[in-house]
């Protein structure tokens, strides 16, 4: 028994290639029926980059997020986190919208952020001290320890935000990929994010943030990914956001947040 | 007292009374899932699919209840399956693909039955249940299927509350996650067999859902929420069989009438949650 939970672990949890990008996508094509979602999207991540993709509704943002995360498999092209198939990783974090999220669920922010370790557990085994001791340090990091028995209903916008990341960290995730995080947020608590975002390139994980805003991924993310269908930019937030680039993926006139 | 002690004098209501309490166990702990997943409509007609599964058996074996189990078991299994196939690859949308499979079933089990000649009284056992009728080794078929729904539950109690919660997080924690939906749906199909007898084809979906609504409205914890469920499914299976005997009123109808009136009562009555306590509010706030 604890021969075959050892390998199931290792078949899950796959070593890191050294000197590999965390991300690399080459020539991804993803494809519904015979509806294109994304086509010819190419681009590799640095340890610890803060990415922000925008795009207009429809630019297949979250078909993106979900084939990086492997719950998706491209029709064409290849994706590699640190030189392996998504699914061959459980240090790949999604981190969805808010809205999608079904807040009456009886469950409360200990039980959410526990969820984070249930990867690494192994079927039929409960989670012991070592796990508990993870997700008290990683509510303490997102400052939420005084809300680990709240019902996940009764939090504001910004701490469900919270707890979502600390379940991410809870799941030692190196890759996390957010979904409009900031949406529905007061400014405070979009500030508060940033910040997370901070510190979490500090640790050294590598994050991808979908946003609608345009502003804000310019002032705070130091590389952008325009997106509308297929990549119509990557770089610099100057060097992305040109009023021709712009009007390629919003369509004219130019500059306004679609 | 002699209310309570002289239907334990019959034999028969003993062993009404003991499926009566494992099948509202049974239920109560999987319809939370069964709620908290949205899946009544599917626990629905996956009971009323098993017709015609059992309708074979009763015209291959006549009415042996020891075989019809089996019929019904294979038969809701394979139906869960199948339901479960085609709404991953499909082009219908999942519940006009459900409604269509299951109205095709129960359509094709009526008219099987109804080519017997004892038609009216065994169609109604089926669609209606016979919890009098269950025998000491439909006990232990109850009590044996009945428990392996449960350490299903135990075992893979972390992976279903993940599953549930959150889809997209297991499948990105890589869990195992067709085999355990697959798994949900047979614990459904099983569970649906096993309370057969005692609430039939067509009231069922109460025992899965109307238990586990009624107490989602008393608890905010998955664990509690499992365990009240429990209690309120057996203790209306009790209260039910017992107004069943007393006032003549067929048994399974009853066990799901005092099911529908505890929900009604907590619901109206839930602390803090209530209704009553609502309108009582907004009515005080008017009246000032």
């Amino acid at each position: 028994m604890m021969e075959f939970k050892r390998m199931r672990r290792h078949h899950t949890h796959t070593l890191h290639e050294p000197d590999s990008a965390v991300l690399a996508l080459s020539g991804v094509r993803v494809q519904y029926e015979a509806q294109v979602a994304l086509e010819g999207i190419s681009f590799q991540l640095e340890a610890g980059d803060r990415v922000a993709v925008v795009g207009p509704n429809g630019a297949g943002k979250s078909t993106l997020f979900k084939a990086i995360a492997g719950i998706l498999t491209p029709t064409q092209g290849q994706i590699n986190v640190y030189g392996h198939r998504p699914r061959k990783h459980v240090c790949i974090a999604y981190v969805p919208q808010r809205s999608q999220v079904d807040w009456t669920f009886p469950v409360n922010v200990a039980d959410v952020v526990m969820m984070g370790r249930i990867g690494q557990l192994g079927m039929l085994r409960r989670p012991g001290k070592k796990d508990r001791n993870i997700v008290r340090a990683c509510m303490e990091t997102l400052h939420i320890e005084h809300l680990a028995r709240r019902q996940i209903g009764a939090l504001s916008g910004g701490q469900q935000q919270r707890m979502a990341i600390a379940r991410a960290l809870a799941q030692q995730a190196e890759l996390m990929l957010m979904d409009e995080p900031l949406t529905g947020l007061d400014v405070n608590s979009q500030k508060d994010i940033l910040e997370i975002l901070g510190m979490l390139r500090g640790r050294g994980v590598t994050t991808i943030v979908a946003l609608h805003d345009l502003d804000l991924a310019a002032r705070h993310f130091d590389k952008v990914l325009l997106l509308n269908k297929r990549l119509l930019g990557f770089g610099k937030p100057d060097e992305v956001f040109t009023a021709k680039q712009l009007a390629a993926a919003y369509g004219a006139p130019a500059g306004e947040d679609g | 007292m002699q209310w309570l002690l002289e239907p334990l004098q019959f034999s028969f209501m003993v062993r009404a009374l003991g499926a009566a309490v494992l099948v509202g166990v049974v239920c109560g702990v999987l319809g939370v899932y069964v709620v908290l997943r949205g899946m009544a409509f599917f626990g629905s007609a996956l009971s009323h699919s098993v017709l015609p599964g059992i309708a074979l058996g009763y015209l291959v074996s006549g009415a042996s209840r020891g075989e019809l189990f089996w019929w019904g078991l294979g038969t809701g299994v394979l139906t869960a399956l199948g339901i479960g196939a085609i709404s991953r690859g499909s082009q219908v949308k999942e519940d006009t693909a459900i409604g269509i499979v299951f109205a095709g079933m129960f359509a094709l089990g009526i008219a099987m039955i109804s080519t017997a000649r004892s038609y009216a009284v065994d169609l109604t056992n089926f669609l209606f249940g016979n919890v009098l009728g269950v025998s000491q080794a439909n006990l232990w078929l109850i009590a044996a299927f009945g428990g392996a729904v449960l350490l299903c539950i135990v075992l893979f109690y972390k992976e279903f509350l993940v599953l549930s919660f959150d889809a997209i997080l297991a499948q990105t924690l890589r869990l195992p996650t067709r085999f355990l939906d697959n798994l949900m749906l047979v614990m459904i199909a099983v569970t649906i067999i096993v309370s057969l007898q005692t609430v039939g084809v067509a009231l069922m979906v109460a025992m899965l859902v109307t238990p586990a609504a009624s107490a989602s409205l008393l608890t905010r914890r998955l664990p509690l929420m499992m365990a009240l469920s429990a209690l309120i499914g057996a203790l209306s299976g009790v209260a039910g069989l017992y107004l069943s005997y007393h006032l003549s009123v067929a048994s399974g109808a009853a066990i799901v009438l005092v099911c529908t009136g505890v929900f009604l009562f907590v619901f109206l009555f839930a602390p803090g949650r209530g209704r009553a306590w609502v309108w009582l509010r907004v009515f005080r706030r008017s009246s000032h």
